[in-house]
Parts: C-alpha cells; sequence; structure tokens
C-alpha cells in the first residue's frame, strides 16, 4: 500500500511537472468524453422515451392511399373487423395540419378522441364545447397564450375564434409542444373536412400478437392502404436508437481519439523525455514493474480525472442546461422549438463502463512504449544520449 | 513522502473531488428524475392514445406519421409512399416498407 | 578454518561485444578485477576504451557477453530481474557521466527518488537526508529545480542520490569530466572522506569506489589507492 501511495503521488507530480502537456493531453481526453458521454446519453435517452410511449399507441393504423398519396377513410370503412375477436376498438381520427404565417410553423390540429386524466402534464382540461381549445407549451409560448385567453385561427372557412381551456406543461413538449386539440366540429372546421371522412382509423387489439392477422384482413378489405403496425415503428426506433449503434459508437470513439492523441504527444517529443525519465529510474534502482506501475497510475489519474469530468459535464449540458445547440441539430429549425426535456437514463454500471471505456484504451496505448524500452533506456542513458 | 509531493496532491485531490462529485450529483439527479418520469408516464401514455403517434418532436417526421417539416429548410425528402423515415439518419439503413405483399397462396393438389 | 569474507565486488572474465551492421565488435575482453569496501580505486583509460561499459555491467545495469560479477560474493548474473533490481538498488549507488537528473524536479525529489519504490521517505529517513545534504554542502538548494543549478551543484546532486541508500559500492563514471579545478577538488575531497568513514561509523560498512576517469587531477592523487588501466577492453 506504502508503495503504491508513493508511486501515486510520484506519478501525480510528474503529471504536474509536464503541465503543458498534462492539460493538452488532458482537454483533449475531456472532450472525448464529453462528446461520447453526450451521444451516449442523449441515445438512450431517446429510446428510452420511445419505449415507454409507444405502448400508449394504437396497434395499428390505417391510412387510406390513392395513387400513393394519403386520402381520408370512410369510419366504417373497417365495421366487418368490429366484431372480430381480436380486435377491441377501431376508433376513426381527424387530425391535420395548419400553418400559421406568423408562426412560420404548422400546428397538429387534432379532434379529441378520448378524455383522460392529465393532471401532472396538463395545466387546465381538455376541450370539451365548440369554440375551445387545448394548446401545447410551445404554441402557447410562440403566441403568449395562457388559459382563458382567445386567439383566431384560419381555418379553411377563414378566421375562427377559441379560447383556451388548457396548456400542456413543457413535461410533454416533445410529445405535444405543437399541438392543437380541438373539438371533432371545430377540427373538420378548421381541416376543412366537411364530410364523414376521417384521417385515419386507429384500431386497438385485445391481443398484440394479433396484429399480424388483422392486418392481412385490412389489406384484404381495403387493397393498397398503408398499416401502420406499432411493432415496426417499435423495431424502427430499435434500429435508430438500438444498443448496437450506440456501442459501436462508444468503441470507436476513444480508441481512435486516444491514438489520435497519444500520437500528438509522441510526435510533440515526450517519448525522448520518457524515455530518459525510465533510465534515470532505473539507475536509480527502480525496477521495471516500478516505472511499468507509475506509467499507469500518470495515463490512469490523467484519464480517468478527464473522463469523470467530461460526463459530469456532458450530464450537465444534456439534462441540466437542455442542450443548446444540440437541441436546435436534432430538432431541426421547427419554429416551435420544444423545450428539450428528456429524462437520463444513467446508472451505476453505464457510469463504469463509460470511464472504463475511455481510461482503459488511454492507459494501454499510454504504456505500451514503455514496455519495449526498459533496457534499452538504461543503456542508452549511460552512453550519454541526453 | 516528500514534502513537495504532498503540495502536488491537493489539486490532484481537489479536482478528482470535484469530478467525483460531477459523477454522483449525475447518478443522484438521474435516479431523481427517472422517478418523477415514473409518475408521468401514465398520462403521456394516455396523451400518446389521443395522438397520431408516438412520435417525438424531432425533425424529418414523415408527413403522415406526425411532425411534418414544412418549418425545416434542411429536411430531407420524408414523404415516401412507402417509406418508413421515422428518423432523419434513415439514410444509413435501407429503409423498410410498410407495404405487405400479398402472396397468393399455393393450393395443395 | 575461518572462510574468508568475499571482496565487496569480485569481476572474473567480462567480455562485451555490441553488433555494428554485420561485425560483431568486442569492447571488453575479459576483465577480471576486484575491490574492496573501503577502497578508493581509479578506472583509467582514453575515450573509447570500454570504461563506461565495464561500470555500467559491475553495476548490474547490463548484462555482459560472458563473466561473472559478484557483490559481497552474491553473483549478480544468475540473479533473476526482480532480485537483481533490488541488489542493485541496496548495495550499489551509481553516478553516470550525464548525471541522470531530472530537471524540472528540485534537488530533494531528484535525491529522494531511489526512495519511491519502497514508500517514500519516512522520517528517520529524512534526517538523513538533511544529513547528507549538509555533508555534500546543498542544503540550501533543496527545493532548488536542477535546472537552475552549476555544473559541480548537479554533480553534487548526483553524489548524494547515489548515497541516499547508503550503498555498499558506489560506482561513479568521469566524475570531475565538466567540472573546474576547485569542484573537482572538492568531489574528490567529498569521495575520500566517504571511503574513510561510514554513516555509522563502523569500518565494515565503508562503501567501496570505483571511478571511472581520465582526469589527471585524479590519476595523481593521493586519496587513489590503485588506479587500473583500461585499453582497448583489456586491463594492463
Amino acid at each position: 500500500m506504502k508503495r503504491f501511495l508513493s508511486l501515486l503521488a510520484f506519478a501525480l507530480a510528474s503529471l504536474i511537472r509536464r503541465k503543458r502537456r498534462s492539460l493538452s493531453l488532458g482537454f483533449g481526453l475531456l472532450l472525448i468524453a464529453f462528446l461520447l458521454s453526450a451521444a451516449l446519453l442523449l441515445h438512450d435517452s431517446i429510446r428510452a422515451e420511445y419505449e415507454r410511449l409507444i405502448p400508449g399507441m394504437a396497434e395499428l393504423s390505417v391510412h387510406q392511399l390513392r395513387g400513393g398519396r394519403p386520402e381520408r377513410i370512410a369510419g366504417d370503412a373497417l365495421k366487418e373487423l368490429e366484431s372480430h375477436p381480436g380486435v377491441r376498438s377501431i376508433t376513426p381520427r381527424v387530425w391535420g395540419y395548419l400553418y400559421l404565417p406568423p408562426l412560420s410553423a404548422n400546428l397538429t390540429v387534432m379532434a379529441k378522441n378520448g378524455d383522460p386524466a392529465l393532471p401532472t402534464i396538463l395545466d387546465g382540461t381538455l376541450p370539451d364545447n365548440e369554440g375551445e381549445l387545448t394548446i401545447g407549451d410551445r404554441l402557447a409560448h410562440s403566441l403568449g397564450l395562457r388559459p382563458g385567453d382567445s386567439i383566431a385561427l384560419p381555418g379553411a372557412a377563414g378566421f375562427q375564434l377559441f379560447t383556451v381551456r388548457g396548456v400542456f406543461t413543457s413535461d410533454s413538449s416533445l410529445l405535444a409542444g405543437d399541438l392543437a386539440l380541438f373539438t371533432e366540429k371545430d377540427a373538420r372546421s378548421l381541416l376543412g373536412y366537411d364530410d364523414e371522412l376521417y384521417t385515419d382509423l386507429a384500431i386497438a387489439l385485445s391481443a398484440p400478437s394479433e396484429a399480424n392477422a388483422i392486418a392481412a384482413r385490412i389489406e384484404k378489405l381495403l387493397p393498397g392502404a398503408r398499416i401502420v403496425e406499432r411493432s415496426a415503428i417499435e423495431r424502427a426506433y430499435a434500429l435508430s436508437f438500438g444498443q448496437r449503434a450506440g456501442f459501436l459508437a462508444a468503441l470507436l470513439l476513444p480508441i481512435l481519439g486516444s491514438f489520435l492523441l497519444i500520437a500528438w504527444d509522441r510526435l510533440s517529443g515526450s517519448s525522448d523525455e520518457e524515455r530518459y525519465e525510465a533510465g534515470v529510474l532505473l539507475i536509480s534502482g527502480w525496477e521495471f514493474r516500478d516505472i511499468l506501475t507509475f506509467r499507469i497510475l500518470e495515463s490512469s489519474a490523467l484519464s480517468g480525472i478527464a473522463a469523470a469530468l467530461g460526463i459530469s459535464l456532458a450530464y450537465l449540458y444534456l439534462f441540466i442546461f437542455d442542450a443548446p445547440l444540440l437541441a436546435d441539430l436534432l430538432l431541426g429549425w421547427s419554429s416551435l422549438h420544444p423545450t428539450f426535456k428528456l429524462t437520463p437514463m444513467l446508472h451505476g454500471s453505464q457510469l463504469l463502463m463509460l470511464v472504463a471505456i475511455l481510461v482503459l484504451p488511454f492507459t494501454a496505448i499510454s504504456i505500451l512504449p514503455a514496455f519495449r524500452s526498459a533496457n534499452v533506456d538504461a543503456d542508452a542513458l549511460l552512453r550519454g544520449g541526453r | 513522502m516528500i514534502a513537495s509531493f504532498r503540495r502536488t496532491l491537493l489539486p490532484f485531490f481537489l479536482l478528482s473531488l470535484v469530478s467525483i462529485g460531477g459523477l454522483f450529483f449525475a447518478l443522484i439527479d438521474a435516479s431523481i428524475r427517472r422517478e418523477d418520469e415514473r409518475k408521468r408516464v401514465d398520462e403521456k401514455r394516455a396523451l400518446v392514445s389521443l395522438l397520431p403517434s408516438a412520435e417525438l418532436f424531432f425533425s424529418s417526421s414523415a408527413r403522415w406519421l406526425r411532425h411534418p417539416s414544412l418549418s425545416e429548410p434542411m429536411a430531407p425528402f420524408a414523404d415516401t409512399p412507402s417509406g418508413f423515415d421515422v428518423d432523419p439518419a434513415g439514410a444509413l439503413q435501407p429503409p423498410l416498407s410498410l407495404h405487405r405483399e400479398i402472396r397468393p397462396k399455393v393450393q395443395p393438389e | 578454518m575461518t572462510a574468508e569474507k568475499p571482496k565487496l565486488l569480485e569481476a572474473e572474465g567480462i567480455k562485451q561485444s555490441f553488433v555494428d551492421g554485420a561485425k560483431t565488435v568486442e569492447i571488453l575482453h575479459g576483465i577480471s578485477l576486484a575491490l574492496d569496501r573501503g577502497e578508493l580505486v581509479a578506472l583509467a583509460g582514453p575515450s573509447g576504451s570500454g570504461k563506461s561499459t565495464l561500470l555500467a555491467i559491475l553495476g548490474g545495469l547490463v548484462l555482459p557477453r560472458s563473466g561473472t560479477v559478484r557483490i559481497d560474493g552474491v553473483d549478480m548474473i544468475t540473479l533473476r530481474a526482480h532480485h537483481l533490481s533490488r541488489l542493485r538498488r541496496e548495495k550499489i549507488g551509481f553516478v553516470i557521466q550525464g548525471l541522470g537528473l531530472l530537471p524540472a524536479m528540485t534537488v530533494l525529489d531528484n535525491i529522494a527518488l531511489p526512495l519511491i519504490p519502497s514508500g517514500g521517505a519516512e522520517r528517520a529517513d529524512r534526517e538523513r537526508l538533511n544529513t547528507l545534504l549538509e555533508r555534500l554542502e546543498i542544503s540550501k538548494l533543496a527545493s532548488t529545480r536542477i535546472d537552475k543549478l552549476s555544473g559541480g551543484e548537479r554533480q553534487r546532486v548526483a553524489i548524494a542520490r547515489a548515497l541516499v541508500l547508503d550503498p555498499a559500492l558506489l560506482l561513479l563514471d568521469e566524475p570531475t569530466a565538466s567540472l573546474d579545478k576547485a569542484n573537482a577538488e572538492r568531489v574528490l575531497a567529498l569521495l575520500t572522506e566517504l571511503r574513510q568513514s561510514a554513516s555509522n561509523g563502523q569500518s565494515e560498512n565503508r562503501p567501496g569506489i570505483l571511478m571511472a576517469t581520465h582526469d589527471p587531477r585524479i590519476l595523481n592523487s593521493d586519496a587513489v589507492d590503485r588506479v587500473l588501466e583500461l585499453r582497448e577492453g583489456r586491463l594492463v
């Protein structure tokens, strides 16, 4: 233990002695740690968000297509399926988009098709009567609206006046930031759907395993219809945000980054310095394993601190400061700009893995030269090398 | 240990405290936020059931899923009939076709 | 009949060569020598005669092609790396020609280098360190960086480091090469004093000192007990 502490103190002193090098390498490592952690944490959060929310989606959604373009669908288009034991309900839905020129933004206009209690994510209530609407937080923010305020919206039949009954909180911003919920009559009026047709049909199943069979039936009833299966969406999200992609990035970035940093370090002459130092230590009675321990401690102290700081900064950046700039990249230039509130999925084991991914490659690559040069160092030194 | 070594240990000790403290903060904060989210998840799922999909407000979602990209000048062209371009990075993988092929059943003789 | 106590240093038949392209060049052709505690021996010879190589072999830093080197009866050549390192640390102090100091470190930190793998300087060690610094007249420079010292001061620091673990054998390679008269005499006086007295006053613990040098000031000095002449890899 004493030996270990003594070598550790020497390693830390060595880092301070070579301040410029330590700061440069440390900063480089911190940057790698920051980027990697930010990418992985973001990745995991988005994936977890989808995994949490997807169960709320209908198992099947059916869109009518004509000429490959979406068309509206009759509410009873799948009346035959209503009695199917695998089908729990078929809900026709009215929804569409309304462009607001002053905001250069699209609203999602939706007819309310349920009345769930939403005490923590809704400030107010859902619309009960004509002339009422409930809006998302970004819309409210952009238009400066609060429950009780009024707004005129440019519908298909001209401007219509509405009173705000409720505003969704920023916790649901990523889901409902651009949402405007109305009664069905108001939604139809705004969108110009003045017939009995619907935007799509949402089908709830008694068991998700029924999806294939029901989908096959629907294909027969509505040839060419687009059937959106929840499981297919889950698969698509898994591919995009799945663990495989994340893991690969996790391995590549720190290894590549470490190589580049070390290459730069070596090119700037630190290997000569280290060889001289190793020779001096050998002459001073150090064993090769002492020198190796010292180098391992030096590299892992530097990379460990850089990793810990990088990860902490990434966390702060993503979840405390809501990822400025990065959020813009991800969310695009939507002028409604949702509040970037994701839930961090950081656990102890994941943290350890992150630290290991950052520290181990750097330390291993740093000490490779030490293995080769132990004897050469002393001899070269004795021959008057430096 | 030689006195000068002790002097150098102090900045490292402080730096380690800050960095490990940062990690602990992240762990604890994440745990608290997850707990808060757990309380909201049922409501959020209920909200999803009111909406066309569970699609989050990210750029370039397909128009028929939600969140169209009218206001995004840099959006790739996501609106294809058989396309399933949920994610803007869809170019990295082949698109999943939503159209199910109706395979003719082979009748046994 | 009492067994004869082995000499501090006994080298027999040391041969060394190195490979230069396709040729093998012999540097040392079967060197044998002995040194006892309390002796101050000079190893003389022109540049390129193999003095540094011989010292490196005697100091256990380099293995010879053949031959034996015994320190207090223990054959260094046959020892495993770990034991050899321990023997070197406990019994041998080495001052190389380039001094081998770390320029960005202080005098005290450089001198304390040999102490680190065994846990650093304990209180008793620190008292001994202070005594050593006083003896070498570098106490005031303890917190000074090496790159701020003169040649003579650096030489004394290098000697102090070699002495910190109270070695039985002190090997020095050209200790006065870049020193002026005053500093050279100082070093010689120091070495003379060293070989005359041990740190704990017991005569059996006086170090044996072997110096490679071609400095006539040392070779002609009365302080030197013997001069071994090395010419073209042979002792004449």
